[in-house]
């Protein structure tokens, strides 16, 4: 076996280097038609011809300085990995500005090869790229691909491996950045060579670019290493930027990021480039765009868009629901007749096919939303809301960078706060990131969304769309008047300025499409069918055990008895046939079964409030009551804390267990609804305190990594959980106080 | 022909971008990009603010001397910049630290 | 009694199991040594080298 290689996928934001790591390593990493998705570095594996490659997917950056995380998490692999090549995926329909990248990585003198992606994209837009010309001119290899559809990816990977494998010496790239700064930068270098100033990380030359950059993180890290080195190349850097400011007003570092500019545009002059038609022309998605994001009728779009994502959802997925309802009704009827009483039974029926079916049963519905939500990011659409909501982000003093890390956590619907938390890493104030960070949690994510249907669906059955629509909307308008609070209070700052580069629509694949929608809905099922499944067994043992102490289960035996014995002894026979399946029952055989099965109830429900939960949801009931909620939806929203879908579970489980009309039929939303607890004021007080309170385990733990301390964390959950009650009161006083 | 040789051919070119951003070359009616009411190209005379502002907007193509099209005009807040083969959406600190002059 | 006996032995299964997964996904978060990740998301594994496989046969075949 050959020595293992390592390469990088670099390039600017979307030109599709998820796309094609996808293809290469054959994982299913999140691909959006929208910049910043990759924030980490995604490593995978897979071998070419015996030859081992290991991959690394690097975030999308425009350049190599230290303005963003992306930046930072780049350019620290490449000096601290030092990958055997990286390969620069450049979008072949918007070279100028990806090649802007590509003379950095020249100046630094890594190992490269150009994957040219896109060219069916430039090809449709009439641009020719000749490659063989581009690839003399740069000196680097440039393979065209299109790696939506694997089309030259092996060729790349030849070229790629052949580039890591020879011995060819890669030194930086001598660019001129005009006479003054070149006069500079030949001294900065020569005093760098000769003192091995960071020459461990670094090629002396690029040290002295990132010097005359003004580069914050090298100009650190040169500090440390040698202070007085450090300091007489700073004092070289300041006379050059006063002379500069004071000539010409530019820092240097724009005048670096002008002259790569005008050699790009020198290479792209010599031919490499054509354009079939005229350069000036608006390409469609720019037309689309003077349309869709329009002051006026854009943010109209967006709403309509989004009501009619939630129209398809409910009304598409209306009848599979049903039927998944009914298959689990069906399968709790199969367990009923077929296994024997005892507590194995109690556990199949309430605790796994009451808890697990529910949160599966909305399955179909999930699909269809993901659906929905696939084709708006595919399209490219969802950066155009990103657009269109900077504006109302900034008077509640979040930044536009924070729409992203929101809509990840399921600002539309169906997502999760933990990727959403992990996307605020974007932001660069610590100030507008806290705030962000606190805040997307009151998403509707894809655990709540069940959770939102089913108690919409039963009190809300004639407008669910429009509600569902509605409860979104107070989700955001929540979120931000929070993030304004705690600006105002505890996170007060600046604004910082938000530039973000939109990429241009995109027609989806049917592929993508459905790759989107399967990925997220497999991950769905496969957490009900782990960890809710765990959790529900878990709950349902919670609910169950101790059970009711002999004295009381000799009480309702005797209230039984007692019963039976009013009835005459052909009665009781004829109930007893009617149970071994041998008769049928006379209208007062039926009125003692009736009789009899209150009693059975009461027993159950009277063993739910001894058991462990029961007593925990019965203590707290003094306090929830005032917003509505009885003992056991506080056993289900105690449960919400592990995840967020273990609410339905629970309360499946908890209202199997304990209703006074069993029916192994019946869906949970039907016995909610005939519950005399609950009512349409209940349900939405409920709906509003499962949409703020504390965010589920995983998302405060990770709130606390990602804030660098557990007062965050802690101050997350309290902060929320006293919130989204005082809400919930206010809702259900007013609502009773309303009728 | 040598990289070197080939930059500093465009060199003219950075010569012809380094003039516009002393502000009497910009003639004719110039000012903030934010202040900029009607779509349709315009020529960046210099970028204002804070350093790190012109470093990134540096990075992304916007540079005096460049011509730019304005897709979606929002006189006061964010706006559409269509620049360097890509569109670029800022908001109004930054658009409001770009001079412009309409061609 | 023998249905006590597997219900005791599901619910140990499930509580090992739940508390596996919740100390690992905290342990992971707390480190401090791991800094690209906060664990595991409520959806899955994010790390790409949870699913590696060969594409040797893919490729070959796509190119043909």
């Amino acid at each position: 076996m050959k020595k293992p290689i390592t390469m990088a996928l670099a390039g600017n934001p979307n030109a599709g280097k998820t796309t094609l790591f996808n293809e290469l390593t054959g994982s299913r990493q999140h691909v959006g038609n929208y910049p910043g998705i990759t924030v980490d570095h995604k490593r995978g594996h897979f071998t070419y011809k015996d030859q081992k490659v290991t991959i690394t997917d690097l975030p999308g950056t425009y350049s190599l300085t230290a303005y963003s995380v992306e930046e930072i998490v780049s350019r620290d692999f490449l000096t601290n990995n030092r990958p055997d090549v990286v390969i620069n995926i450049v979008d072949a329909s918007n070279l100028e500005r990806n090649l802007y990248l590509t003379t950095q990585f020249l100046e630094m003198g890594v190992p490269l090869i150009i994957a040219l992606n896109m060219i069916d994209v430039a090809k449709d837009r009439g641009i020719t790229v000749r490659c063989e010309k581009l690839a003399e001119l740069l000196g680097v290899q440039v393979v065209p691909i299109i790696a939506r559809s694997g089309q030259g990816t092996e060729e790349l990977i030849k070229q790629a491996i052949e580039v890591a494998q020879s011995e060819k010496i890669w030194n930086p790239k001598d660019i001129s950045y005009g006479d003054d700064l070149d006069e500079v930068l030949m001294k900065i270098v020569s005093i760098i060579s000769d003192s091995s100033f960071l020459s461990s990380t670094y090629p002396p030359h690029y040290t002295g670019i990132k010097y005359l950059e003004h580069d914050d993180q090298i100009l650190t890290l040169g500090q440390k290493a040698d202070p007085v080195i450090a300091q007489k190349l700073e004092q070289m850097v300041g006379a050059i930027s006063d002379h500069l400011l004071k000539t010409m007003e530019v820092y240097p570092e724009s005048m670096i990021a002008d002259h790569r500019y005008g050699f790009i545009k020198s290479i792209i002059r010599q031919g490499v480039l054509t354009h079939k038609f005229d350069i000036d022309r608006l390409y469609t998605s720019d037309k689309i765009d003077k349309v869709l994001t329009n002051r006026l009728i854009g943010p109209v779009i967006m709403l309509l868009i989004l009501f009619g994502l939630y129209q398809f959802t409910f009304s598409w997925s209306e009848l599979p629901v049903s039927w998944m309802e009914s298959l689990f009704g069906w399968m709790g009827g199969i367990a009923d007749t077929t296994l024997p009483d005892g507590p194995l039974k109690s556990m199949l029926i309430s605790g796994v096919i009451d808890g697990v079916g529910g949160v599966l049963g909305f399955v179909p519905l999930i699909m269809f939303m993901f659906f929905g939500i696939a084709i708006l990011e595919d399209s490219g659409y969802l950066a155009r809301v990103a657009f269109m909501m900077d504006r109302i982000f900034r008077i509640f003093g979040l930044h536009g960078s924070s729409v992203m890390p929101f809509i990840v956590s399921g600002g539309i619907a169906g997502g999760c706060a933990v990727p959403g938390v992990m996307a605020t890493r974007t932001l660069r104030s610590p100030k507008e990131r806290m705030a962000t960070l606190l805040t997307v949690p009151f998403m509707n994510c894809g655990a709540k969304v069940p959770v939102l249907v089913l108690l919409i669906g039963a009190f809300f059955t004639d407008h669910q769309a429009l509600y569902m629509f509605l409860f979104t909307m107070l989700a955001w308008f929540v979120a931000l008047v929070v993030a304004k609070f705690l600006r105002m209070t505890v996170l007060k700052g600046e604004a910082t300025p938000f530039v973000m580069e939109l990429p241009p629509y995109r027609f989806p694949t049917l592929r993508g499409l459905v790759i989107h929608t399967w990925e997220r809905t497999w991950q769905y099922i496969k957490k009900a069918g782990t960890v809710i499944l765990g959790i529900s067994i878990i709950l349902w043992a919670l609910m169950t055990y101790p059970g009711l102490p002999e004295s009381q289960q000799d009480n309702f035996s005797a209230k039984r008895t007692a019963i039976s014995q009013s009835y005459p002894e052909s009665i009781r026979s004829e109930l007893l046939a009617y149970n071994q399946e041998t008769g049928e029952l006379s209208k007062k055989g039926k009125q003692l079964k009736a009789e009899l099965t209150i009693i059975d109830q009461e027993e159950s429900g009277a063993g739910l409030r001894y058991s462990i939960a029961g007593k925990i949801g019965t203590f707290l009931e003094p306090v929830s009551s005032l917003a509505g909620f009885d003992w056991r939806t506080n056993i289900a929203l105690l449960g919400g804390f592990a995840a967020k879908e273990v609410i339905i579970s629970t309360l499946g489980t908890a209202y199997s267990m304990g209703e006074v009309e069993v029916d192994a039929s019946d869906s949970l939303g039907e016995r909610l609804v005939r519950d005399p607890h609950w009512n349409s004021v209940v349900a939405v007080a409920v709906l509003i305190f499962i949409m703020f309170y504390a965010p589920c385990f995983v998302t405060v733990v990770c709130i606390a990594k990602e804030a660098g301390s557990w007062k965050w964390a802690f101050f997350s959950m309290a902060f929320n959980t006293v919130f989204a009650f005082l809400a919930a009161f206010l809702v259900f006083q007013i609502g009773n106080l309303l009728g | 022909m040598t990289l070197k040789d080939l930059n500093k051919k465009c060199r003219c070119l950075a010569k012809k971008v380094q003039q516009c951003t002393v502000s009497q070359h910009c003639v004719g009616q110039h000012g903030p990009l934010s202040e900029t009411c009607h779509a349709g190209k315009v020529k960046i005379c210099k970028i204002t603010g804070d350093r790190k502002l012109c470093a990134r907007m540096a990075s992304l193509g916007v540079l005096a001397g460049e011509e730019a099209e304005i897709i979606c005009p929002k006189k006061g807040s964010q706006c559409l910049l269509k620049i360097q083969g890509g569109t670029l959406s800022l908001d109004h600190t930054t658009s409001s630290n770009i001079i412009v002059q309409s061609v | 009694m023998w249905q006590i006996g597997i219900v005791i032995l599901i619910i140990s299964i499930a509580l090992f199991f739940i508390g596996k997964r919740f100390y690992r996904q905290f342990r992971q978060a707390t480190d401090p040594a791991q800094q690209i990740s906060c664990g595991c998301s409520c959806s899955g594994c994010g790390e790409a080298s949870c699913d590696s496989r060969s594409i040797e046969h893919d490729l070959s075949k796509k190119e043909k």
